[in-house]
């Protein structure tokens, strides 16, 4: 994903690990230690940097950091082909 | 003083009549509702439950905060009859179960929430009518609810726009001693009990905080209307001043809405508080304090109400230096909720703040009970756990703590069971516990809260693992599929993040009782 810098930036700002030491198997709460109110804000941070919107229903298959980066290319990749 | 909530409103609603009482956002566009809107709107509803023969009876209430949920709220009140606000997050089943057991006949539906009015007629045959408070409604019987005739599905939208209000309209006078809310919260038992409060009670509460905001300022509510934090002290305390109330469409946008509505005033728990500290603590520490403030907060937030949970001082410390009071209190449902809080006169950090004036206290084996005008009458339908609850009259918090010589209260622990995770939630480990247990691989279990996450210890059953030939690798897959499956029907702060997996079953008291303090 071109933006996954940015990604890993935003993630960073939650937790003490350093985007650079961020893999794609963490999971945002047992490994990156986010309370619930992180991830909810979290996701917000994405909507507004990345110029998307995260239906609810569909956080709470959100896992990993692999599972966000699939979720966020497939919303950006569906609203530049609209 | 007023005594109760509808002189309040009245009272405010008149005064304040052409400042902006709601804002709220709607397709992306901010709608603002005046307190003479709010005054009309509440009338209009009530006139809409004595049109549905809706009077001295139960009224159900699921949804997120909305302009609709409090104007649905007020009316119950005013009509003579009982509102019980259900938290939204609950699932369907969990939420039929409340309904049956609050008695509900009635029920205020929100838009996300139409899961619950399928198989309503099977599951609550008490339910007569249901309110779904959404713009379009597809008013047509969900599955499940054909059965049943006499089942009402209106559109609390579509009803408010066609009903005028009569002349001669009149709200009956009030009692203020009668129940007027069926609040549910978590209990030890695992079972959750339902508060009963009058609007005495919640008066008394509202009247008795202080809080010196001049009439047109803003608050920004971001905590869940059902539970009685946010309903006493955001709405029914800031309607009484003239406030201009904000809602908080997600959680996902308090940030953003922070910036977008400005507020003067907040209320969060802590975890709020720690999250929004998070981003501060990542802003270059060359900017100045006040233009990142403005950035983070919108620029006008002088203070935030800060309950539910402990709160570390050192935030109080931190917020103060971009221009922002912390003030910390304590309070619990049964109470209205507040019991004692800081305040713009008075700010101890580390201390809940003093007692309100209409509350008492005394310490027994370091348990702070409580006296006052606010305290609930009992648990509906509970005669034993009511009993257990009041010790000579005396309100048993189930909390220790201790007042210092300037009368500043201090919370030092727990005496219940109750996991407090650090966004307020009240956990019952019983209740997780005793739906888990009922599978055949757990043979034992306890749950435990740490910040905010729960913890699973399981002790998994000999036999069965024997029986099916498991090895450690397959047993710990195994919980693991369990405790998931567990956390899909379960609202975010009921689901368990960790799994620890125990060789040797829980040491137990002579009564075969786990001890649950060793684990």
């Amino acid at each position: 994903m071109n933006n996954n810098i940015t990604f890993l930036n935003i993630v960073a700002e939650y937790c003490n690990t350093p985007a650079d030491e961020i893999t794609n198997d963490m999971r945002f709460i047992e490994d990156l230690g986010f309370s619930s109110l992180d991830f909810m804000t979290f996701l917000g941070d994405l909507e507004d940097t990345f110029d998307v919107e995260i239906d609810e229903d569909e956080i709470i298959n959100i896992h990993t950091i692999e599972d966000a980066i699939k979720y966020l290319d497939n919303l950006t990749s569906s609203s530049a082909s609209v | 003083m007023e005594e109760n909530i509808l002189e309040i409103v009245e009272k405010s609603c008149r005064i304040h009549r052409d400042v902006i009482a709601v804002k709220y956002l709607s397709h992306r566009e901010i709608v603002e509702k005046s307190y003479g809107d709010l005054w009309d709107d509440i009338r209009k509803t009530a006139v809409i439950l004595r049109n549905n023969g809706l009077c001295g009876t139960h009224i159900a209430l699921v949804g997120s905060s909305s302009y609709e949920w409090i104007c649905a709220y007020m009316a119950i009140l005013f009509t003579g009859n009982t509102a019980v606000p259900l938290d939204a997050n609950l699932s369907a089943p969990e939420l039929h179960e409340l309904l049956n057991r609050s008695e509900s006949t009635a029920l205020f539906c929100g838009a996300s929430r139409k899961d619950v009015i399928t198989e309503l007629t099977a599951d609550c045959p008490r339910m007569n009518v249901v309110f779904t408070m959404e713009k379009k409604v597809d008013i047509e019987h969900p599955e499940g609810a054909d059965s049943n005739p006499q089942l009402a599905i209106l559109s609390f939208e579509q009803l408010r726009s066609e009903t005028t209000i009569p002349d001669d309209f009149a709200f009956a006078d009030q009692d203020k001693d009668k129940m007027c809310t069926l609040m549910y919260t978590s209990g030890t038992t695992g079972k959750s009990k339902g508060v009963m409060l009058s609007q005495f009670n919640l008066a008394q509460n509202v009247e008795n905080v202080y809080v010196n905001l001049e009439p047109g300022v803003t608050i920004l509510s971001v905590l869940p209307i059902h539970h009685a934090f946010c309903l006493t002290m955001e709405w029914m305390k800031g309607i009484s001043l003239g406030a201009t109330i904000c809602i908080n469409d997600s959680l996902l946008h308090m940030l953003k809405n922070m910036k977008r509505f400005q507020p003067v005033g907040m209320l969060m728990v802590p975890l709020m508080v720690e999250t929004i500290y998070k981003k501060l603590k990542d802003v270059n520490p060359l900017l100045p304090k006040k233009l990142v403030a403005k950035e983070a907060f919108g620029g006008k937030l002088e203070y935030i109400f800060c309950g539910g949970a402990y709160l570390d001082p050192m935030y109080v410390t931190e917020f103060k230096k971009y221009g922002i009071d912390i003030l910390q209190g304590y309070g619990m449902t049964e109470c209205s909720p507040v019991i004692c809080s800081n305040n713009h006169r008075y700010n101890r950090p580390g201390s809940v703040g003093k007692l309100l004036d209409n509350c008492a206290v005394r310490f027994v084996d370091e348990e702070i009970q409580v006296k006052g005008t606010s305290v609930m009458s009992g648990y509906y339908d509970m005669p034993d756990e009511t009993a257990e609850a009041f010790q000579d009259g005396w309100l048993c918090t189930g909390d220790l703590g201790y007042l210092d010589s300037d009368g500043f209260m201090y919370i030092t622990g727990r005496k219940k069971n109750l996991i407090i995770l650090a966004n307020g939630e009240n956990i019952s480990p019983e209740e997780l516990e005793g739906k888990l247990s009922v599978e055949p691989l757990i043979s034992e279990i306890v749950i435990t809260g740490d910040g905010n996450h729960l913890t699973a210890h399981i002790y998994p059953d000999q036999d069965f693992v024997d029986k099916k030939h498991m090895d450690a690798a397959r047993t710990s897959e195994k919980l693991q599929k369990i405790i998931d499956t567990f956390n899909k029907n379960q609202p975010t702060y009921k689901r368990i993040s960790a799994l620890d997996i125990r060789k040797e079953p829980f040491e137990k008291s002579s009564t075969k009782k786990i001890k649950r303090n060793l684990v």
